[in-house]
């Protein structure tokens, strides 16, 4: 390190202009970051229960999860609004099946006619009038390009063309599997002795659907929707006087854990739409507006974030460099990571949207201290002169940076085996952030300060004048004594608080439900709401029932058994099941039962022999595109051997009441007792879908943050003892994090803040920053003892030199964090508020609480190396270095060179 | 000046006759001069195979024909269930079909129905009718070999009745006219072929022994395996009555 210093001392231009072209070249990076809000990265891929899912979808599809479309208008029954339903339901089928060779020319057209230069917004549609759903694709990505009529320049035309580029990739990828609705539905109908297969809106010759015109079509059309009971709140809802007032589209996807791009797109089309009253709800809905409102916020808070930390800059610093060098550090480390991410293709998810707002801490916390140091030593610097001042100055507090920087890095890098990627990726790109934060503070600071004049700045007056920040010194002074002459007293106020924040734990809740983070009043809960009503519910599960031999799903029996499980799912007496809706394959079975009974719905029910059954399924007309054997509207229902039965269950949250995993938990519990109790011996179930899933993710988040906790505190103890080479000391640095994580946990559960994806990762973030501010104290601490202090006067110094630093830099946290108080988004709101109590906390326990346990046990660090004038001659590498190295032991490596390092700067002294 | 390619995958008749620079109508109308029976029963196994397992079904097919150029066919499942499908094949119009059940009761087909895959098989209800060739107009394509042996290619457009297809192409052999092979088109695309195999001559009558209809993707095919087809046998014609079938 001390050479690495010196080298940026002695070439600080050539360091600053390197440090500037990676910049550059890694912001480039940052155009190619993508937002990845999909389920996929929350589900537990390698978790058996998954890949059953996984195996169920594969034979039954995506089906438990769905966008759902609610069309109306106040004039539903006209041919015009049946037209607009057509158009809206045209663009959405653009992504269904591809036409490659139209899809070639409409681009080609586009080019042509857009290279030719500027254009007027209606001479563009003019060229595509002939095709209406391309002029469409262009006016809906012009508005999504915020245009708002008149010329499309050169700079837009380019925006265009990428855009409907993009679109057209999308439709190649036949993103859409199905679209289920009363404009694509077929019935089978049986009247007048004639089997005979009925769409309910026919098509022409040339596939063009033939829309109702007169009142006796659209009679004919609503006559053919209520035929069939399986339809209602399927393919249409009604005001509860039979009335129908809303058309449902269900949008079924091939892989659901692609979804975003394709819901984007949906949620576009909904909005160029804007002649109908559309709902748009589903899981794969709800992500994105959560993204959006993430994005949104991060955006505008973001910069009041480093607003605020430019602020803290000033007033510890009342300099120039004191606010440009701290800043340039905390704005390139996030520049960094994120081009990283963008370069590497690592998508930012949910939880990793909180990167740019660490990076923003930890840049800030690495760069205070830096330039404290120097400020500390402005004396030193000024007396052995500018280069060997900055030298030594530099050496010392960028190893402590490294020391810190190594344990934060090494928290994050816990979770680097969580089961869940999203959690995953969020640890690796946490950590690598670190390791540039410090690299760049290390750096650009040094060579900054090279540079400049050595001045002293604002808030660091000559020795014996007034300090401008008495507040600061009297709070440093109250917490010497606290921890010095009442370190009884403030250890059994810790005690006490970690048995408040024990019972609290207690009553924490671990609870995912996405809903949870809107506000009541948000259009996405009440859209559920609605959807619930008239639908059935925007999400649901899967209840597989094995029959237990092949074809054993054809038995009436086995039939009815469903059947009259459904019936108990539906039932009243079971509301608390939340089930608003189901499908299974009996209603196939019903369906031509009726049929062949001349559509009598008395007939609506699965008939008594099996013949019958066998029979119906023999003539079952319907097309089997993938060739499994089984007809394709059959696949969502039933597997190919005809011997499990697949009844999908919708989700409806019932008076309003949201359904949080504590609620499936519920659910589930109930329907496997149910189905314990009156299955047949011979038959076989299993629960799954989605809701499981997130369940299951919530297990392994808790899970996770438990094995992350301790995986996080054996680490960082292990480090500290590598390089204390002393075990109480080890166990002392743990105190005032683990004292932090308890409040935070304590505060969450009696202030009845759930215990979820966005509040799961508060623990580590704790941690991995509140460690810096103890290992800073404990350094700090050590050189004060080596130089001959004693314990009461060491901390009192110690608290003086790194407490300062470490007060502005949890100054500088903790307004940042607050800012997030301005979102009006829930999780945002929720996570400012306990990481600012948290940094509230460590901030107390590295400056109160771990000096007041110093003082009670009474721990020896005095003959431990201390790095003051570590810096001069060149380092041999340590055979153990070697060792560890070799064996990939990096981290192991790592510790050994800076105490390598600690040594031989020792023995120059 | 009608014919029907009765079950068009089974029994196809056709007299062999030399050609030169015919066109494509003409080689269809030789094609569909064949000589043909005046009855004919046979058993029929069809092996449906789907994302790799083979499903066997069986049943016996008798077909007749009677005044006005009508044939009438019926097809009685054996397995797995006993349903029966009762085709009136009929000249300038759709054909009538009626589905007998297990049960007893008998549906009729309703045309718009006939594009549909019949037992969940590859072959449609409209593949189990007969062909007239006045429903249709050809064009000869040229020359090209099917099913190991030189044919002619004939594009065929339907141009009566309910449509399937798009266009079919038929492979009618060079040595005899007896249809080898038939592409099916649907929705613009290649969709599925007809190919008959062991081609054989009973009672003087040409006579596929396998045909077998694959999807144009290889993502499935059925075969259907004759199995001692007998021409010219009595029949009662009350077999082929609808009435009959309850």
């Amino acid at each position: 390190m001390t050479r690495y210093i010196r080298l940026v001392l002695n070439h600080p231009i050539l360091t600053l202009a390197g440090c500037l072209l990676i910049t550059i070249v890694l912001s480039a990076g940052i155009a190619k970051l993508r937002f990845d809000t999909s389920i996929a990265t929350f589900l537990p891929k390698s978790d058996a229960s998954y890949q059953y899912y996984d195996r169920v979808k594969d034979i039954y599809g995506d089906v438990d999860t769905f966008v759902i479309l609610s069309v109306s208008h106040e004039n539903l029954w006209r041919h015009e609004t049946f037209e607009r339903i057509n158009r809206l339901l045209v663009d959405l089928e653009a992504f269904q099946g591809f036409d490659q060779k139209l899809e070639a020319r409409r681009m080609e057209k586009l080019d042509a006619v857009l290279d030719k230069g500027a254009i007027s917004g209606d001479a563009l549609f003019a060229k595509f009038s002939n095709d209406p759903p391309f002029r469409r694709l262009i006016r809906r990505k012009l508005s999504s390009l915020g245009w708002e009529g008149g010329r499309v320049d050169a700079r837009l035309a380019g925006k265009l063309k990428k855009e409907v580029s993009l679109a057209t990739e999308l439709k190649s990828r036949e993103m859409i599997d199905e679209i289920i609705s009363p404009f694509t539905i077929s019935d089978i109908s049986g009247k007048n002795n004639m089997l005979e297969e009925v769409k309910l809106i026919k098509t022409d010759g040339s596939g063009s659907r033939i829309l109702p015109e007169t009142r006796e079509d659209f009679n004919a059309f609503i006559s053919r929707l209520k035929r069939n009971p399986i339809f209602e709140k399927g393919i249409y809802a009604t005001d509860g006087q039979g009335r129908i007032t809303d058309l449902g589209f269900i949008i079924r996807f091939p892989d659901i854990s692609d979804s975003d791009p394709i819901a984007r797109e949906i949620l576009e089309i909904v909005e160029s739409h804007d002649g109908l009253d559309i709902i748009a709800q589903g899981e794969p809905i709800v992500y994105i507006w959560m993204n959006n409102y993430m994005q949104r916020d991060l955006s505008h808070l973001v910069p009041l974030v480093m607003l605020v930390a430019v602020i803290i800059f000033f007033i510890n610093f009342r300099s120039l460099r004191g606010i440009m060098l701290p800043f340039l550090t905390l704005g390139m480390s996030t520049l960094w990571i994120l081009g990283l991410m963008g370069y590497l293709g690592v998508h930012i998810t949910t939880v990793g949207v909180s990167i740019p707002v660490l990076m923003i801490a930890v840049g800030s916390s690495y760069g205070i201290h830096i330039l404290n140091q120097y400020y500390a030593d402005f004396d030193m610097i000024s007396r052995e002169g500018k280069k060997i001042g900055l030298q030594r100055s530099m050496s010392h507090i960028a190893i402590t940076v490294l020391l810190t920087g190594l344990t934060t890095f090494v928290a994050f890098m816990t979770l680097a085996t969580h089961q869940l990627s999203a959690i995953r990726d969020w640890g690796i790109f946490c950590a690598l952030g670190i390791i540039f934060a410090v690299a760049i503070s290390a750096t650009i600071i040094p060579a900054g300060l090279a540079l400049m004049p050595h001045k002293r700045g604002g808030s660091t007056k000559k020795p014996g004048s007034a300090s401008k920040f008495s507040a600061i010194d009297r709070a440093i002074g109250l917490m010497a004594r606290l921890s010095i002459a009442h370190y009884g007293k403030v250890l059994a106020v810790v005690l006490l608080l970690i048995a408040v924040s024990f019972f609290g734990l207690s009553r924490l809740r671990v609870e995912t439900e996405l809903l949870q983070y809107f506000k009541k009043t948000d259009p996405i809960r009440t859209t559920a709401s609605v959807i619930g009503d008239k639908f059935g519910g925007r999400w649901g599960f899967m209840v597989l029932i094995d029959s237990g031999e092949v074809n054993g799903v054809k038995s009436p029996a086995f039939l009815k058994t469903i059947e009259a499980f459904r019936g108990w799912l539906a039932a009243e007496a079971n509301s608390d099941l939340c089930i608003g809706r189901t499908d299974a394959f009996s209603d196939f079975i019903k369906t031509m039962h009726m049929a062949m009974y001349n559509d009598d719905p008395a007939y609506f029910k699965v008939p008594e022999n099996k013949w019958d059954i066998m029979d119906y399924l023999e003539i079952y007309s319907g097309e089997d595109a993938d060739s499994d054997g089984r007809v394709d509207r059959f696949e969502p229902y039933v597997d190919p051997f005809f011997q499990t039965c697949n009844v999908i269950a919708r989700l409806d949250q019932k008076n309003g009441q949201l359904i949080g995993s504590a609620g499936l938990k519920h659910i589930f519990s109930r329907v496997s007792a149910h189905l314990d109790e009156t299955l047949p011996e011979a038959y076989e179930y299993r629960i799954t879908g989605h809701p499981k899933m997130l369940i299951k993710s919530v297990d392994y988040i808790v899970g996770g943050q438990l094995q992350s906790l301790f995986l996080t505190f054996g680490v960082i103890a292990v480090v500290v003892l590598l390089l204390l080479r002393n075990f109480r000391a080890a166990l002392l640095s743990l105190i005032p994090m683990s004292v932090a994580v308890m409040i935070n946990f304590g505060i969450m559960g009696w202030f009845g803040i759930q215990l979820d994806i966005a509040t799961s990762i508060i623990a580590a973030i704790t941690i991995g920053i509140g460690v810096d501010d103890t290992i800073h104290f404990l350094n700090t601490f050590r050189c004060y003892r080596k130089w001959g202090e004693d314990v009461d006067t060491a901390i009192a110094k110690t608290l003086q030199v790194a407490g300062k630093a470490i007060i502005f830099t949890s100054m500088a946290l903790i307004c940042g964090f607050t800012v997030l108080e301005l979102s009006p988004f829930k999780p945002l709101v929720l996570f400012g508020l306990l990481m600012a109590i948290t940094m509230v906390a460590t901030t107390l326990g590295a400056l109160v609480v771990l000096p007041a346990a110093i003082k009670l046990t009474r721990v020896r660090l005095s003959d431990q190396t201390c790095p003051k004038a570590a810096y001069g001659r060149r380092l041999p590498i340590p055979e153990n270095r070697k060792a560890a190295a070799r064996f990939g032991g990096i981290w192991v490596s790592l510790v050994a060179l800076i105490r390598q390092q600690i040594k031989e700067g020792t023995n120059e002294k | 000046m009608r014919n029907k390619f009765f079950l068009i995958f089974i029994l196809i008749f056709f007299l062999a006759h030399s050609a030169s620079a015919m066109t494509g109508r003409e080689i269809m109308e030789k094609s569909d001069n064949l000589p043909e029976g005046d009855t004919a029963a046979s058993k029929v196994l069809m092996l449906i195979h789907k994302g790799g397992r083979v499903l066997e079904k069986a049943f016996i097919m008798q077909m007749k024909q009677f005044e006005n150029d009508e044939d009438k066919a019926l097809i009685s499942f054996i397995r797995p269930t006993k349903i029966k499908l009762l085709t009136h094949s009929h000249k300038g119009r759709d054909d009538d079909q009626w589905l007998r059940l297990s049960s007893g009761r008998v549906k009729r087909i309703a045309s718009s129905s006939k594009g549909k895959p019949f037992v969940n098989s590859h072959f449609y209800y409209e593949d189990l009718t007969s062909v007239n060739i006045d429903d249709y107009e050809f064009e000869l394509l040229g020359e090209k070999e099917a099913v190991g042996e030189p044919c002619y290619k004939v594009k065929g457009v339907k141009t009566v009745g309910e449509k399937v297809y798009d266009k079919v192409i038929f492979y009618p052999r060079k040595s005899d006219y007896f249809v080898n092979r038939i592409d099916f088109y649907k929705d613009g695309e290649f969709h599925k072929f007809l190919e008959n195999h062991h081609v054989k001559k009973i009672d003087g009558i040409l006579t596929p022994h396998k045909a077998v209809m694959a999807r144009a993707d290889g993502k499935g095919k059925t075969e259907l395996i004759l199995k001692g087809i007998k021409y010219n046998i009595e029949i009662d014609d009350v077999k082929f009555r609808k009435e009959a079938l309850r």
